[in-house]
């Protein structure tokens, strides 16, 4: 193994062009508030809650792969480990969003025919509560992912066997309350703009997204690392299986996509078609029904049908990013049709934000690489992931 | 009359190292038979891409069309349904039906396809190069069609990645 790029470094350009444009995106923020606050506020929701996917996505890879107890995964598992150091940031920025929940959720203040609907549930749709449980869902993703994060660097040391046990008994904790929390969080933070609509598949629609984010970003993050010359022991069979994984969890994306519309089609109940009718109207129809499924299944799963294509770096990085910029998408005809029925409208502060928390979470992955030398170098499975050959 | 030349082999790298340097030496490798799939041993046969992808993928679009078509046809043409109050042509109500039967159908068409090809069926009798290559051996199978084949050559090769015995046949029984 080649021994000096086993440590990352970045250059010292890219921490300060970083630093501006997340300050950037929080003037732009400002800026919103001023002008347009429900716009501005859920622009915030929309990036907080798109890069806190993409965090979660990486502890889930670490918790799935640990669990199968599979060693292919080990030559490039730091990265994984790096995305989840946005966690804590990722809280601040949900902190942040209860300031708001004023100006996004009509449960806060429910007026107009469905209020006392709404008023029904208050106990659970209050924002003390809602308040309470953002340190809740946080509190368990950071000890957990911190958990697998320190084991693994405590193994760099001295190689001992345990801290692989202790990895697999906390991605058990974690797989069970993931599912849980991510449930509940989807549903306070993104059903609840629609207080008195729901779905009981909403939650696994979210993490369908976000497990299909979560492989495009690592996907990124790996191939731009290789071609600086850094992660040479990550061989074409590694990038394969990244490639059937973005082709796999685009294909489950469409399978839970589909099936909440489906099913809410098919029955035709007002309280659960009124999610869809806004979303039929005008552009939002094309954004929702044609575009969405575009860049989330159609144009992956193609693209990435060939062998060839899963195993080449260019064509696996532009799947990638047009799967993270589908995830956005995918989020934006969640959130704003709300907002502006009229249809869709892509301005300054929507692009704003989402630069200014894309900035920080590069910034944070790129300091968290430094910090650790890029591959395990005392894991048990890393032999067996040097060689993997499919 | 072609013959083969059989090389037994205890260990799967020595087995794949023998192969790669059989064929580039020219021999022709009629077929290696192991207890397992092992890696890289594609590469070391010198073999093309298996086309069965292709079966799968047309299979697969047949199906798809198939249901779409039977659908419509049965529901909307030949004895229009009113379900729910909604057309009789409804794409969205399609869907299910088309993802299984362009599974089942691509699935389907893939392992008689394979079968086929292969000219494998129920109640087949294996025809094994040497005994234990179900078990812990690995065979190598050259095949020798003319005067050219070099077998002093080949039993050197053999020797160099340390066979464990070598036997020549007629054919496979």
């Amino acid at each position: 193994m080649n021994q000096t790029k086993l440590q990352f470094r970045t250059g010292p350009a890219a921490p300060k062009v970083l630093g501006v444009l997340a300050a950037i995106g929080l003037a732009t923020f400002a800026a919103g508030l001023i002008q347009d606050a429900p716009r501005a506020w859920s622009s915030w929701l929309l990036a907080a809650f798109y890069f806190v996917t993409l965090a979660l996505s990486a502890c889930f890879f670490l918790a799935f792969n640990y669990l199968a107890k599979s060693g292919w995964f080990v030559a490039l598992r730091r990265v994984p480990e790096a995305m989840t150091a946005w966690l804590p940031v990722a809280f601040v920025s949900m902190l942040v969003l209860a300031l708001g929940t004023g100006q996004l959720y009509e449960w806060v203040q429910p007026h107009g025919e469905h209020a006392h609907v709404i008023a029904h549930k208050s106990p659970f749709l209050n924002q003390w509560f809602f308040a309470a449980r953002i340190p809740i869902y946080f509190a368990a993703w950071i000890f957990l992912s911190r958990k697998l994060a320190a084991n693994s660097r405590a193994q760099d040391a001295d190689g001992d066997l345990r801290h692989t046990v202790s990895s697999w008994k906390t991605s058990a904790a974690f797989m069970v309350l993931f599912a849980l929390t991510l449930s509940l969080a989807s549903f306070d933070w993104l059903m609840s703009l629609d207080a008195t609509w729901f779905s009981t598949i909403f939650g696994i629609y979210q993490f369908a997204g976000l497990f299909e984010a979560g492989i495009a970003t690592i996907l990124v993050v790996v191939i731009l690392l290789r071609r600086r010359g850094y992660l040479a022991e990550v061989n074409d069979s590694h990038l394969h299986s990244l490639g059937q994984w973005l082709i796999a969890t685009s294909v489950f994306w469409a399978y839970i996509w589909f099936s909440q519309f489906m099913l809410i089609w098919y029955s035709n109940i007002p309280e659960e078609t009124s999610y869809y009718l806004i979303r039929s109207q005008g552009e939002w129809w094309t954004v929702s029904f044609i575009v969405n499924p575009a860049v989330n299944f159609v144009l992956p799963f193609i693209l990435l049908l060939p062998r060839a294509a899963k195993r080449s770096p260019r064509m696996l990085l532009r799947v990638s990013l047009i799967v993270l910029v589908g995830h956005w998408i995918d989020l934006w005809a969640g959130i704003m049709p709300r907002l502006m029925p009229q249809g869709p409208t892509f301005g300054y502060v929507e692009a704003g934000v989402t630069l200014g928390f894309g900035a920080a979470f590069a910034l944070v992955i790129l300091k968290k690489l430094e910090r650790a030398p890029l591959v395990p170098l005392k894991d048990p499975y890393l032999e067996e992931s040097l060689h993997h050959n499919i | 009359m072609s013959r083969l030349v059989i090389g037994v082999f205890a260990d799967e790298d020595h087995v794949v190292d023998a192969t790669r340097d059989c064929r580039l030496a020219g021999f022709e490798i009629q077929d290696v038979y192991t207890p397992y799939a092992v890696h890289g041993m594609d590469e070391a046969m010198g073999l093309r891409r298996s086309r069965l992808t292709w079966v799968c993928f047309a299979a697969g679009a047949a199906g798809c069309a198939f249901a779409l078509w039977f659908q419509y046809y049965t529901q909307a043409v030949n004895w229009p349904i009113n379900v729910g109050g909604k057309d009789p042509w409804q794409m969205p109500a399609y869907v299910p039906i088309a993802f299984e039967l362009t599974v089942l159908i691509g699935g389907l068409t893939t392992m008689l396809a394979l079968f086929v090809r292969s000219r494998l069926f129920p109640g087949k009798r294996a025809k094994l190069p040497a005994p234990g290559v179900t078990d812990d051996k690995f065979a190598l199978v050259l095949l020798q069609r003319d005067s050219s084949f070099d077998a002093e050559r080949a039993r050197a090769i053999l020797a160099q990645h340390h066979v464990e015995r070598v036997l020549e046949s007629g054919g496979l029984s």
